[in-house]
């Protein structure tokens, strides 16, 4: 396997969360290249800080990641920038900036980085602003409904071509259809571009379709399973409420 | 508490206030000189986006204060150049009056006065603007893409109130001794016309350093303090207003002090 398949790697992780002190297991993880890893479990059981842990955004508490094949603990600057450009994270409340329309947001990260010029940026930025359904490209963001600046943000987000996206709860303030319409999108984006997608959702159903992985987080601990079979052999009766219960959204 | 730990407290508490001062400015520079060797080691300098945060931020700060500029550029020239060159003309020799114009005028009122409006405008506005940018994560949003703020935000504002305050001062002084001397030339004695030629001859190059100095210090440390403000706010929309202040009182104290300090300094 190349050495670049590799995006995150940890061992013995425990993450530092922000409402409690995680007294629970550490984690071992590897995440490849065009898998899927969802991470699902309880309300209030710090599933947004293992997300953001994982994909470096905050410092762990213990153990030892690596982020693109290298250990965070041996990152300059000029990793970090790599790190954030290939390992995109969107948070899910509004994120992009307020005094920019919908272009000129998803066309700011490229051109910062000089992907690209302006002009040439407009096709691709336009392209991935209507695949995610966002045809009104002038208005500023406080026009626009908060699921349609979220998924501005995911478009933002996508102009880099990460390695890996990870989207914090991205369907919570969707309708059925159009949850329906992203998921799909975003599964046709990992196959087409060999990209990771690591998923908080509380969508059971999706999780257990899609994912290669699962985290099942809890406040006292966190299980991983490889394969959506094994979730569903865990005898561990508070998983099996939990994933029977199958919420939609 | 015994009267020893009274009398210590309360002798002690200038010394933390100046401690407590001391540390300010100099979190304030670091942060600033940090913004400043961001932008010039990333060769942000001509990027698009960074000259474009500049242009916009030179035109909100000296194009849009204009009508401002200049309404009180010819208050100034109506109540102070005209009074001066009237009071000083009688007791003084020309040279006399070229001196007080180019010390009180051009030294004095016009940067003093042109960063009191840049404080209240721009300031206070870089203030809101970052403040709001931070409390809606919009800052954040920005550094997970790995975008460096430095070079887009904080270091374009930092040049652009520098340059503004400078081109405000030099259109601000240009309007006060016009309309002071056109005034005095009108009103007093028509030899008060050739003033406009003396004064632009009696700027020497040292005089000119100290004035594109002066303005260009007192526009760094305007937006150093807004800027440094805005990103202060943590968590609350009620913070912003406390912010917006703090940074105004503060930009016209060290106002005050750096400007002291230059007259003690050149004068």
């Amino acid at each position: 396997m190349p050495r670049n398949d590799m995006l995150i790697q940890a061992e013995q992780l425990t993450p530092a969360l922000t409402a409690f002190e995680y007294e629970g297991n550490p984690l071992d993880i590897a995440i490849r290249r065009g898998e899927v890893i969802s991470l699902i479990g309880p309300d209030y059981s710090g599933k947004s800080d293992w997300l953001r842990t994982l994909t470096g955004v905050i410092a762990p508490r213990s153990g030892k990641l690596s982020l693109l094949g290298k250990p965070v603990d041996d990152f300059e600057r000029a990793d970090w920038v790599e790190t954030r450009k290939q390992l995109a994270y969107v948070k899910s409340d509004n994120t992009i900036l307020s005094a920019a329309n919908a272009l000129q947001n998803v066309m700011l990260p490229a051109s910062y980085h000089h992907i690209a010029d302006s002009k040439t940026l407009r096709t691709p930025a336009t392209r991935l602003l209507t695949e995610l359904g966002i045809f009104d490209l002038i208005s500023l963001p406080a026009f626009l409904r908060k699921d349609q600046r979220f998924r501005i943000a995911i478009a933002r987000a996508l102009i880099l071509q990460p390695a890996a996206l990870a989207l914090d709860n991205p369907f919570v303030m969707l309708d059925a259809i159009a949850a329906e319409t992203l998921q799909h999108y975003l599964i046709r984006r990992v196959q087409e571009q060999n990209m990771a997608l690591l998923i908080l959702t509380h969508n059971i159903e999706f999780a257990l379709k899609v994912s290669d992985q699962i985290l099942f987080i809890t406040p006292s601990e966190v299980l991983r399973f490889d394969r959506q079979h094994r979730i569903q052999d865990c005898d561990k009766p508070f998983v099996q409420n939990f994933i029977n219960k199958k919420t939609p959204c | 508490m015994t009267a020893n730990n009274i009398v210590s407290s309360i002798t002690g508490w200038p010394g933390r206030q100046l401690i407590q001062s001391l540390m300010y400015v100099i979190d304030l520079v670091t942060f600033s000189l940090i913004a400043i060797v961001d932008w010039l080691r990333n060769n942000r300098i001509f990027d698009s986006r960074s000259y474009r945060t500049v242009v916009q931020q030179i035109i909100f700060t000296g194009i849009d204060a204009l009508p401002t500029i200049t309404l009180l550029g010819l208050a100034t020239g109506f109540l102070f150049t005209y009074r001066l060159i009237d009071v000083v003309s009688t007791l003084g020799a020309v040279e006399d009056v070229i001196d007080l114009l180019i010390s009180i005028i051009c030294l004095g009122i016009g940067p003093f006065l042109s960063a009191i409006i840049l404080i209240s405008r721009t300031g206070s506005a870089i203030v809101v603007d970052i403040g709001n940018m931070k409390l809606h994560g919009e800052i954040e949003g920005l550094e997970l893409l790995g975008i460096n703020i430095n070079d887009l935000l904080i270091a374009p504002r930092i040049l652009a109130c520098a340059v503004s305050q400078l081109a405000i001062t030099v259109y601000f002084t240009f309007i006060a001794l016009v309309t002071g001397i056109a005034l005095s030339g009108l009103l007093l004695t028509t030899s008060n016309f050739e003033l406009l030629i003396t004064i632009s001859s009696a700027f020497t190059p040292h005089l000119l350093l100290v004035f594109v100095s002066k303005n260009l210090l007192f526009g760094y440390v305007i937006a150093t303090t807004a800027c440094y403000h805005g990103l202060s706010v943590a968590g609350s929309p009620t913070e912003i207003p406390q912010r917006a202040t703090r940074a105004i009182v503060d930009c016209l104290i060290f106002i005050f002090i750096i400007d002291g300090l230059l007259a003690l300094a050149v004068f």
